[in-house]
């Protein structure tokens, strides 16, 4: 049974500390008790060996490799992609200015009132490096603002979708990660109730 | 005479010197460009977001304060563009908009282990593509990049017990695909 689920807590405990060395060029020594405990339970080694085969299997994954000539191309394209943008201002467009956002959050803040009490946006993190932070963007999903965000992820299609499923579902943390670890038969269900709204068609 | 550390590098940067940012793009394009691969198992993905992430730092370099260092302000950028990008494709993976293919490179192993080794990378490449983005975020963080649980916290902004929660969920996931 190789599952770190134990009803025992010492095999919890074991099970904890082997992941926490998962990895590891040289994982740290187990705490004497706790090696105690592995050499006397059958089920905790064979999830030792479970890690050790995942290991295993991970190490015969291939490094990523471009090759030399790859290197040496890394900084001329980068300076050419600069020299663009500062011709043509394209680099505006995938900025999210933070008065724009702050202002579409207010007017959702504004148009749902049982979101008062919700944090509210600090505005100078949005914008400082042109890039949302996890803390941000977890802010923005709080009060309804991922929904700009979804703007400059999502095509339109995917977007109206999406967008659709907050009718169906409490989409009060990040929409995009709710949706990435709902198993096939939760979104089948999901895109039955929107069929049955008509938020989408058959 | 050894080269100039990061904070160094910033300085002159910030005092006007352009060159001291090329030695910063040269000195951490293969770290950035690796874990954005590892991320997204994708050689153009990892290219474009490198490239931009580059450009963002170019950008923000001048008002950098130190807070943190530049390793973990650069893994910062390249991390939340290839989250954003990870986002998304798993989105469009459940919308079934398009397809992820997996984009295995070619190794060298004898005939008979090739094969099983290449069942086992196809197994754990899939598994590992449909952690959730912030496991696989972290999974790739601490196995592959090496880095401190820590480290990584810094890197997303978390507390250290969420990243070995993210760690330990992500192992016991791949744990049972190597298994089923």
């Amino acid at each position: 049974m190789n599952t770190p689920h134990s009803t025992n807590p010492d095999c919890r405990a074991v099970r904890q500390a082997l992941e926490d060395r998962f990895g590891a060029a040289v994982p740290p020594a187990l705490a004497g008790e706790r090696e105690r405990h592995l050499a006397g339970c059958a089920e905790c080694r064979a999830y030792r060996a479970s890690l050790q085969r995942l290991q295993e299997g991970l190490r015969t994954l291939p490094a990523p490799d471009p090759g030399p000539r790859y290197w040496a191309n890394v900084l001329p394209a980068v300076r050419s992609r600069l020299d663009r943008r500062r011709e043509t201002g394209a680099g505006r467009r995938v900025w999210i200015p933070a008065a724009a956002v702050a202002i579409v959050a207010g007017l959702l803040l504004w148009a749902t009132p049982q979101r008062l009490s919700q944090p509210g946006l600090e505005a100078g993190g949005v914008e400082q490096y042109g890039y949302l932070d996890l803390p941000d963007y977890n802010r923005l999903a709080r009060v309804g603002g991922a929904e700009v965000l979804m703007d400059s992820l999502l095509e339109p299609a995917e977007r109206e979708f999406v967008m659709g499923l907050s009718g169906v579902l409490d989409l009060s943390t990040d929409p995009v990660d709710r949706l990435s670890e709902m198993d096939e038969q939760a979104v089948e269900t999901i895109l039955q109730k929107l069929k049955e709204q008509s938020v989408i068609q058959s | 005479m050894p080269p100039p550390d990061d904070t160094e590098l910033i300085r002159r940067f910030q005092a006007g010197e352009e060159s001291a940012f090329n030695e910063l793009v040269r000195k951490y394009q293969q770290p950035v460009y690796t874990a954005l691969h590892r991320l997204l198992n994708s050689h153009e993905e990892a290219e474009d977001l490198s490239q931009e992430t580059f450009i963002k730092a170019y950008t923000g370099l001048k008002n950098f304060r130190g807070d943190s260092s530049f390793f973990t302000w650069i893994y910062r950028i390249a991390t939340n563009l290839g989250l954003n990008a990870l986002r998304r494709r798993q989105l469009r993976r459940i919308l079934s908009l398009d397809s992820i293919g997996l984009t295995l490179t070619s190794r060298t192993p004898g005939p008979d282990r090739q094969v099983e080794d290449r069942e086992t990378q196809e197994i754990l490449s899939r598994a590992i593509d449909r952690l959730p983005p912030k496991q696989k975020l972290v999974f790739t963080l601490r196995y592959f990049e090496n880095l401190p649980h820590a480290e990584i916290a810094r890197i997303m902004n978390r507390n250290v017990g969420t990243i070995k929660a993210n760690y330990h969920q992500a192992i016991r996931k791949l744990q049972k695909a190597v298994q089923a």
